[in-house]
């Protein structure tokens, strides 16, 4: 079997600066990390490949993402955690786009590296927080998927995975190939090893730009997104706190109406 | 009596300890100022060590040390965790005879003091104290049971507390924008309100941003910004079977966290001639965890796998970049300055937790009554005036 | 011409989603704006039902298809039937909750359009151009929940897409005399079979999980070391279903295991709720609490610096509190 996990590099401290003018991370001031959801991602894969060796079957894990040159660093951390392979998408052309125009380039990515049975891609960005690329790929390389994820296990030809939904446990089985998005926190991902670190420093890396994938510049970056983000400001940081008062009856209904309000359908 | 006025800027362990020493006066007016919270800024990063003895600092500053670690003890004698004690006790190696005498000498002044301490050269029992080390290349180690390690943003936090019972004021979440001056006075300073607050004397506590601040007063202070990578591991089976003690090297140190261990470049091997070690790094675009260069991974591979191959293939939980305030000699810059009014209590270089209380109290003594000590003349500020 | 605010009539085992509500009071504020009809969209094998639990709202046209079953999971083929809807509806813009049926499903559908889609907007403003068309300026937060943006879609680029987020408008109520809609049932082409099949489905039992996946976290600071207030949170833990988690003197103190101790030393939470007793703040232990979306703080000093994180907070002993919290949760039954 072969699995492509997607995965990002965000910024890792929640102190960021925005650019007045682009809106876009000022990246320089921000250090990065790899996506929170995505270590899941990868445990997932890596779970999957240790269920089917067990009986026997063989399986390739590749780690992809789409970012600027530096973003190897998170596919250092992916095959430091165990991933065999690793492919970098990185262009300027491909800079600057919104969730459709990443879809695009990931998919396409994915198509030139190679066959798959199964993508495997964090529930949502840390950064953006949409949750939209991992279902946009499904769509354009036209394969089913299942969004948020808490396990899964290979059967013949098939996925099999659970999510939960509206207080249910849902057990879903698609075809491959087919694509997961992996809930934050749904499994405890493995950690790195300094040797393995060093091992995974070692390793070659794919990397396309839009030569080898040829898209028109109409449907990548900037260009291809049909959202623009137009403006950006920090909320007050300073006293953000609304502090509650009364006696403690009053206190505590007020806070479960609060968490009564937040909380929604879970 | 009039009441003599001090602003100090910084709220970390430098600043509240400072502030605490000379709240004890009851004709001081303190005022600390802090950006952000109290010790949430270098001393949040710190690994808090407080031995007996090791290399941190030399031991003709013996009575610094043991001045430091018996406040954290009667800290926690007076409330249990105010100073976040975590007493594993302490095995400082010895790879050549130089580190050997020293930690030798250590454990004489250590047991003058009343604790205990030997140094062993039994590997079978030093293995029995570390089951992980390897023994082979090493001449023997120091060990005593009686310290560990401790927590500065507690520690800061305590002393605050007391600092606020004795009168002192601390305003956190408010940045000092300007050092006011007449001439070569500093006579107050101006927070980024607008606000203006006029003192006797004003306090440099901030550490790793002393360049900075000194530029205010245009003071040149011979600080060095350097990158100390930490690491957090979490040994082979998640949790050792024994108790993990501080353990000292030349070249790097390591404390147990929790189940974790908590890994960290040793500061004396630093060379501030390496821009890859010190330099001009800003303390402000510091993140707040990561930003370790990939030679750190090498050298800790190297390192453990000569010296503690048990946790060579521990996982990696997370890692962050220290700040230390350095200078070239290593030891801090304490007191007067070419401008009147004007003191500086920084330059701890990573050893601010030991070191602080007793430069804290000598300072604020001589703040209060004029009266200098040895340390504070070995300290002084103007040592180094001509290296900046 | 793109005209229309568009409503996805999301349903669950044969109710509209109480978020569809929230959106229909979204709706009526961008209709007094705008001037365009409120347009339910919905795909169901049982229509009718679902539209008539819409009666009294302040909707204009509704557009349905029948569907043999009810496929949600079969988001592959669902998505097509969505799509050509909306290439037939041709409205201005389409509101979405921001659940997980939501923002799964409306991906594929605004991938198929080439639509815009923002995701979990707190706040809609139509604006005008120039040109007296109109565009909507859909503002979310970003970089977990630390900054806000606004997105807009480019011009002519329609319908415009936004998924909303729950609890930010109040449900719309009911009117008497609302004129009912005309409902227009659609053809859609046949979409082929589906690469998802559903094979089971049962109750969720309601623990917490594991302090990762959890949504809601307690976390308990020294002060819950004294009196009673580490089983009183406890308890209240257990009640929200939520998980636990604290600062280092509890785990000193054998209270908590260190994988529950929350900071640079411990471990990092990201749950959507976190309710803060007895803890000061101090960054070694607020690092490993992010991307919250709601934040409650209980502590007796004014000044402890958790206030600084907190969106909400009681300078309180926390003793009373949580004694109230239990009360009032045993009282409503939960």
């Amino acid at each position: 079997m072969r699995i492509v996990v997607c995965i990002k590099q965000v910024p890792s401290s929640g102190d960021v600066t925005v650019d007045p003018v682009t809106h876009n991370l000022v990246r320089e001031k921000a250090g990065s990390m790899l996506n929170p959801s995505d270590y899941n991602a990868i445990e997932a894969a890596l779970l999957l490949r240790e269920q089917l060796s067990e009986s026997g079957s063989d399986c390739k894990v590749a780690a992809v993402t789409m970012g600027p040159p530096d973003a190897q660093e998170v596919l250092r951390t992916a095959m430091a955690m165990g991933a065999d392979e690793a492919c970098l998408l990185t262009d300027r052309q491909f800079a600057g786009g919104d969730t459709i125009a990443t879809a695009t380039v990931l998919a396409a990515g994915i198509e030139k590296y190679g066959a798959y049975d199964l993508i495997i891609a964090g529930a949502e960005s840390s950064d953006g927080a949409t949750g939209q690329v991992g279902p946009m790929v499904a769509e354009r390389l036209s394969i089913p998927h299942i969004a948020m994820v808490q396990e899964m296990e290979a059967a013949t030809d098939s996925l099999i995975a659970v999510k939960k939904m509206n207080g249910t446990r849902i057990k879903l089985k698609a075809s491959m190939p087919a694509l997961v998005t992996v809930r934050y926190g749904a499994n405890e991902p493995r950690l790195a090893t300094l040797r393995s670190r060093m091992a995974a420093k070692k390793k070659p890396i794919v990397t396309y730009t839009n030569e080898e994938l040829g898209l028109p510049r109409s449907a990548i970056g900037a260009e291809g997104s049909p959202t623009v983000v137009t403006e950006s400001f920090r909320p007050e940081i300073v006293n953000t706190c609304e502090f509650m008062t009364g006696n403690p009856k009053e206190i505590a209904r007020q806070m479960l109406a609060l968490i009564e309000k937040e909380r929604g359908n879970s | 009596m009039e009441k003599i006025k001090i602003g100090i800027i910084g709220g970390g362990i430098a600043g509240t300890a400072l502030g605490y020493y000379l709240s004890l006066y009851d004709n001081a007016e303190i005022s600390i100022f802090e950006k952000d919270r109290v010790g949430c800024g270098s001393t949040a990063k710190s690994a808090g060590t407080v031995c007996l003895f090791d290399d941190s600092l030399s031991n003709r500053y013996w009575d610094v040390r043991l001045y430091g670690f018996e406040t954290y003890l009667k800290m926690e004698q007076e409330e249990k965790g105010s100073a976040g004690f975590d007493k594993t006790g302490t095995l400082v190696v010895a790879t050549t005879p130089e580190v050997e005498k020293v930690i030798k000498t250590g454990i004489a002044l250590a047991k003058a003091a009343g604790y205990e301490g030997e140094y062993i050269t039994d590997k079978e029992r030093i293995k029995q104290i570390l089951p992980d080390i390897s023994t082979e290349h090493i001449l023997g180690a120091g060990y005593t049971k009686d310290d560990g390690y401790f927590d500065g943003t507690m520690i800061s936090n305590t002393f605050a507390k007391k600092f606020k019972q004795n009168g002192g004021k601390i305003h956190t979440m408010t940045k000092v924008v300007k050092i006011l001056k007449e001439g070569n006075k500093a006579t107050g300073l101006e927070t980024a309100d607008g606000a203006w607050h006029m003192f006797d004397y004003v306090v440099d506590c901030t550490g790793p941003w002393s360049r900075m601040t000194g530029e205010m007063a245009d003071v040149n202070e011979p600080v060095w910004h350097t990158k100390a990578e930490a690491f957090f591991l979490s040994p082979p089976g998640k949790k050792l079977n024994y108790t993990f003690p501080v353990l000292k090297y030349p070249a790097f140190y390591a404390l147990r966290a929790g189940d974790n261990i908590f890994i960290c470049k040793a500061h004396l091997s630093m060379d501030l001639n390496d821009p890859m070690h010190a330099g001009n790094w800003n303390p402000d675009e510091i993140p707040a965890t990561g930003g370790t260069d990939d030679y750190f991974i090498e050298f800790l591979y190297e390192q453990l796998e000569a010296t503690v191959p048990g946790i060579v293939d521990s996982g990696l939980v997370s890692s962050w970049l220290s700040y230390r305030a350095e200078t070239k000699d290593f030891l801090p810059i304490l007191g007067e300055t070419p401008v009147e009014g004007y003191l500086v209590a920084s330059g701890y270089g990573g050893n601010g937790v030991i070191e602080a209380p007793a430069a804290s109290r000598d300072l604020a003594k001589f703040i209060m009554t004029g009266e200098k000590t040895p340390l504070l003349e070995d300290w002084a500020f103007m040592r180094l005036a001509k290296e900046a | 011409m793109a005209r229309g605010i568009c409503i996805f009539a999301e349903h669950w085992n044969g109710e509209i989603s109480p978020a569809v509500f929230e959106l229909l009071t979204a709706a009526k504020e961008l209709k007094e704006q705008l001037g365009e009809p409120i347009q339910i969209m919905l795909a169901s094998a049982s229509c009718d039902t679902l539209i008539e639990q819409m009666n009294g709202m302040p909707v204009d046209e509704i557009y349905a298809v029948k569907l043999e079953k009810d496929i949600c999971f079969q988001e592959d083929v669902l998505a097509k039937v969505y799509a050509q809807m909306l290439e037939k509806i041709q409205p201005g813009c389409v509101l979405i909750p921001a659940d997980d049926m939501g923002r799964s499903l409306f991906p594929r559908v605004a991938y198929r359009l080439s639509a815009g889609l923002t995701a979990d907007c707190t706040e809609l403003k139509a604006a005008r151009r120039e040109d007296g068309t109109f565009y909507i300026r859909q503002i979310k937060p970003s970089f977990e929940e630390n900054t806000k943006v606004c997105i807009c879609c480019k011009e002519n680029r329609y319908p415009q897409m936004m998924t909303v987020r729950e609890g930010i408008y109040e449900a719309c109520e009911a009117s008497e005399g609302q004129k009912r809609p005309e409902v227009r049932y659609m053809d859609v082409e046949a979409s082929g079979k589906s690469g998802i099949e559903l094979l089971e489905m049962l109750p969720l039992d309601e623990s917490a999980g594991s302090l990762q996946s959890a949504e809601v976290v307690v976390v308990g600071g020294r002060g819950t070391l004294e009196k009673d207030n580490f089983q009183l949170m406890e308890q209240f833990a257990e009640k929200l279903g939520a998980a636990i988690g604290g600062t280092r003197p509890l785990m000193d103190m054998g209270k908590i295991p260190f994988d529950h101790q929350i900071g640079q030393t411990g471990c990092t939470i990201r749950p959507q709720i976190c309710i803060s007793f007895g803890a000061s703040g101090a960054i070694q232990h607020t690092e490993g609490i992010k991307n919250t979306r709601l934040f409650l703080a209980v502590n007796k000093a004014e000044d402890a610096p958790v206030f600084q994180v907190a969106d909400y907070g009681a300078v309180m002993d926390m003793n009373p509190v949580l004694t109230c919290l239990l009360e009032e949760l045993n009282e409503t039954g939960k």
